[in-house]
């Protein structure tokens, strides 16, 4: 009786709890467009004063209400009395808890400021004799005034790394870097001091590009480590490394790499070109940079390579390229780059050319069959017959005999399924990903076999398919190949080779009409350039004599003619 | 696509995805028919022909340099001239072009498309082609590059494959049906470099114009090689009688292939390759076409001309509605078509032009040299 009360009460007196229904409000046009023109504003820092105020109180304002410290909880000012030459001046420090050492701050920066000293007790209206001369009982001398923004600088501050602002548009970058910001009363100059101690991964070996002859450290996210792990490898005054700032709200630093004397100018100007006409707000990643800069951002191939070892990096600006750092990644992106670079290992400069030749054409076979295989078996199984031994078609129908599935169903299921387990093998914890691929690969693939959903041939199609994309030494072009495999699947299915003719044709288009950094996808192949030596398959290192071509380095040689000099004189 | 960027390789690329694809085509059995059991000896002395007839047509455009056919007839007879040549020559490519694309696609659907209307495979076709032209024919002539070497490589294979199987008797009589009709009747055979028409406007886009000679020499000799090599080995293989017989000489040559027991028939290989190579050709025709149309027109965008020319083609393309009339396209009016334009119109404006060239050079000395003579001390 009671429940069916409380049904009826329930139907005809609905409940009055609230419910808790959070909707994101939406805003109005017009509120949308003043409020991107104010954070524009905001992000241009138009409002924000150019220059630091002499007083000290409005910068300290200023500065609280920029950084919030209000709710920001890690924005330190640090306000204290600073001496200098027997006289007080007000002075505070502002610096982002975490970024910065404080053992830096506290021993070599607040010590010298704040402590009274020998050196800063004498009296501050004494001017300095730089020099005197006596002529005709006249005594001439050059006195120097004293001036507090030399005298910090030169003899408060035992720092390294000091730099003097007067700009807010410098100040702020430098406090969101780590640095430790002065800022004293009646001057309008700040001091902008390295002191930065944020915890850092240090330098690891590559996860992602193991080699067994070549170094074995890779890049990490600070891109000062970065920059000198290449200058280490190059050991060459002509690097150079130039640095800028990409994003108008992260302001992330980027650093431009390449050989003076040997990169096409043109290049260095047109990558620093891209890099300076970027008009976004955040950059947090290379990949990110890479779609930004690329020649064709529509086409899923890669058009530039990214690594994470210095030693590759460091080759690959020797031979003309340039290197971009974005701080924060540890891939960086190498710029122009031409197809075989990405068929190409880090490995392969420090084998023996018969070893690296080797392992260049069975990725060059892997490539293939990365890309065509699937589609092949539809095509030869959907309409060209005749191709293989007949004992084979007869496996093949015998195999696919209790399946009732058409094939086109059948091999899309199975790399679908594939895909799924390598997604989800990645997506999970390592010592988990391992049991998926187990269980995805050897459990269900059986499964599947004997349940006659798929055929045996098929589960090897697909393997040998897996196999191979993973010999694909970036992972970028694996990436790109597995997309267009499921094209050349459908056309096979749809008119056999005539799809798959089809759709390479276009496919060798784009590839022709792709261009990196000015340089063409398939160079020194399409267009053909004079014989060089940077085509895919290497000669023994001794004649690598050149440069690639297709670079238009300043130094197209590499080395002389006859570089083993011990072994065969040259007559001059 | 702006002038002065083919490489000489290039080039030769054009004309010999030309070459290849009526290679794969009838050609070989029209070739055969003419002239029976001495088409080698038919062929080596055509290719000599066809060599001298390149050394000519070079010396003519030697006082061309940086010119095509276009351009040489507006010197000759004006604007009226230019355009008259401009459209036989557009005409000329889209016959050539259509018959061509026909044949393939009858044999196409012969051979594999049984239950596909013709008009869809020919849809397909240029459908893909319009689209890649969307990046420009740059990128054509680049591809062509990569896909004629591997054709022109192909069809060698596929010729020397059944090398087991070439019999020395069946190229005799060794002057097949005659002397007459190997070396008079059948110099007409010459039509099978019909390829070469490409040369007469190649030499604007050339990076080098100076190369057109070097490029001219060297793709009258590789084409030599495959059609001599393709001939004599279908001659050698097969009784003429089966050869004149069958829709496409190489693919039913490329049928008897077989690799160990790996491959037993490697047709289908041919036939992938078959497609690469009509999907080329098709686009390296248009683009010609496209070149001559700018020209005549000064149009500025390509993407539409190509798109209009490609209906047109695909039009013209199913005119024919029975074997018997493709037949007759492919070795009445392609041989002679080719005969006509591609040597004897060509020809005929280079010889007209070049007596005009020398008219007007004696006049302009003539004239300097009486300036020179009327001039006061």
């Amino acid at each position: 009786m009671n429940k069916l009360f409380t049904l009826i009460k329930n139907t005809f007196y609905p409940n009055n709890e609230e419910h808790y229904d959070f909707i994101l409000p939406e805003n109005s046009a017009e509120s949308v467009e003043s409020t991107d023109e104010v954070k524009t504003d905001e992000i241009n820092s138009q409002k924000d004063p150019e220059s630091v105020f002499p007083s000290l109180s409005v910068n300290l304002d200023f500065l609280k209400v920029k950084y919030n410290t209000l709710i920001n909880s890690d924005i330190v000012v640090r306000e204290f009395t600073l001496t200098a030459r027997n006289r007080q001046y007000g002075a505070f420090l502002v610096y982002i808890d975490g970024m910065v050492d404080t053992k830096i701050i506290n021993d070599f920066v607040l010590e010298p400021l704040m402590l009274r000293n020998r050196a800063n007790s004498y009296d501050g209206n004494e001017t300095r004799v730089v020099s005197e001369a006596i002529s005709n009982n006249i005594t001439v001398r050059k006195v120097k005034k004293f001036d507090l923004v030399d005298y910090i600088y030169n003899s408060l501050v035992p720092q390294n790394a000091v730099k003097k602002k007067k700009s807010f548009n410098d100040i702020l970058p430098d406090i969101n870097m780590g640095n430790c910001l002065l800022f004293v009363d009646t001057i309008d100059t700040a001091f902008s001091i390295d002191a930065k101690g944020f915890k850092q991964r240090g330098v690891d070996s590559p996860k992602n590009e193991t080699v067994i002859r070549g170094a074995q450290e890779a890049f990490t996210e600070a891109i000062r480590t970065n920059t000198s792990m290449i200058r280490r490898f190059v050991n060459n005054e002509n690097l150079v490394i130039e640095s800028l700032s990409v994003g108008k709200v992260t302001k992330t630093k980027c650093a431009v790499c390449y050989m003076k004397d040997i990169a096409n100018d043109d290049l260095v100007a047109e990558v620093k070109y891209r890099l300076n006409n970027l008009d976004i707000d955040t950059i947090i990643s290379s990949g990110q940079l890479e779609q930004l800069i690329e020649d064709n951002s529509k086409c899923s191939l890669p058009q530039m390579l990214s690594t994470e070892r210095p030693d590759k990096a460091a080759n690959h600006i020797l031979s003309g390229r340039v290197v971009v750092i974005v701080n924060g990644s540890p891939y960086v992106l190498i710029m122009p780059c031409v197809f075989v670079d990405f068929l190409s290992s880090a490995e392969d400069p420090n084998l023996k050319f018969q070893y690296a030749n080797l392992l260049k054409f069975v990725r060059l076979v892997a490539f293939f069959i990365t890309l065509l295989l699937p589609g092949l078996y539809v095509a030869i199984t959907n309409f060209h017959q005749e191709i293989i031994p007949t004992e084979l078609l007869f496996a093949i129908v015998a195999s696919r005999e209790s399946v009732p599935f058409p094939i086109i169903v059948e091999i899309l299921a199975m790399e679908i399924s594939f895909e799924l387990i390598r997604e989800a093998s990645l997506r999970v914890p390592s010592p988990i990903g391992t049991t998926i691929g187990i269980i995805g690969a050897l459990i269900l693939g059986q499964a599947a076999v004997e349940a006659s959903i798929v055929s045996p041939i098929l589960i090897i199609i697909i393997a040998i398919t897996g196999i191979t994309s993973f010999a694909i030494p970036d992972f970028y072009l694996s990436f790109h190949l597995r997309i267009a495999r499921f094209l050349y699947i459908i056309a096979g299915f749809l008119a056999g080779f005539l799809g798959i003719g089809i759709v390479l044709f276009g496919h060798l288009i784009l590839l022709c009409s792709l261009k990196s950094f000015g340089v063409s996808y398939l160079a020194p192949y399409v267009p053909a350039t004079s014989k060089n030596n940077k085509a895919y398959f290497m000669p023994p290192f001794w004649s690598r004599e050149k440069r690639p071509d297709f670079l238009n380095s300043k130094r197209p040689r590499k080395q002389e003619r006859v570089s083993m000099k011990w072994k065969y004189k040259v007559d001059n | 696509m702006e002038i002065k960027q083919i490489s000489n390789f290039q080039a030769i690329a054009l004309i010999l995805i030309i070459v290849t694809n009526h290679l794969i085509l009838g050609t070989p059995r029209t070739l055969i028919a003419e002239t029976g059991t001495g088409t080698i000896l038919n062929m080596i002395y055509v290719f000599i022909l066809a060599l001298l007839l390149v050394f000519i047509i070079t010396k003519l455009f030697s006082n061309f340099n940086g010119k095509d056919i276009i351009d040489i007839s507006e010197f000759l007879g004006g604007k009226v001239l230019k355009v008259i040549v401009g459209i036989v020559f557009i005409i000329y490519f889209l016959v050539i072009l259509s018959t061509t694309v026909r044949v393939i696609v009858q044999d196409l659907e012969i051979i594999y498309f049984q239950n596909i209307s013709v008009y869809v495979l020919t849809l397909a076709i240029l459908a893909s082609i319009v689209f890649v032209y969307k990046y420009g024919s740059s990128d054509v002539v680049k591809c062509n590059s990569i896909i004629a070497p591997i054709v022109g490589i192909a069809i060698l294979i596929i010729a020397f494959s059944n090398v087991q199987d070439f019999s020395l008797d069946r190229i005799f009589p060794i002057l097949g049906f005659g002397a007459k009709e190997t070396f008079i009747t059948g110099a007409s055979n010459i039509f099978a470099y019909s390829g070469l028409a490409i040369l007469y406007f190649i030499m604007p886009m050339l990076k080098d114009s100076k190369n057109f000679k070097k490029v001219s020499i060297v793709s009258t000799i590789l084409v030599g090689i495959l059609i001599v090599g393709s001939v004599s080995s279908l001659v050698l293989s097969f009784p003429f009688i089966e050869n004149i017989n069958e829709i496409s000489s190489l693919y039913v040559e490329s049928r008897d292939i077989s690799y160990w027991q790996v491959f037993q028939r490697i047709d289908g290989l041919f036939v992938f390759s078959w497609i690469l190579a009509l999907l080329s050709y098709i686009s390296v025709v248009l683009f010609i076409i496209v070149v001559i149309f700018r020209k005549l027109t000064n149009a500025k965008k390509e993407f539409p001309v190509v798109l209009a020319f490609a209906t047109i083609t695909y039009v013209t393309t199913l005119i024919p509605n029975n074997i018997a009339m493709i037949r007759f396209l492919e070795d009445i009016v392609f041989k002679y078509t080719n005969i006509i334009v591609a040597i004897f119109l060509s020809l005929i404006i280079l010889i007209f032009a070049n007596i005009k060239y020398k008219i007007v050079n004696r006049k302009n000395t003539i004239i300097n040299s009486n300036n020179i003579e009327n001039k006061p001390l």
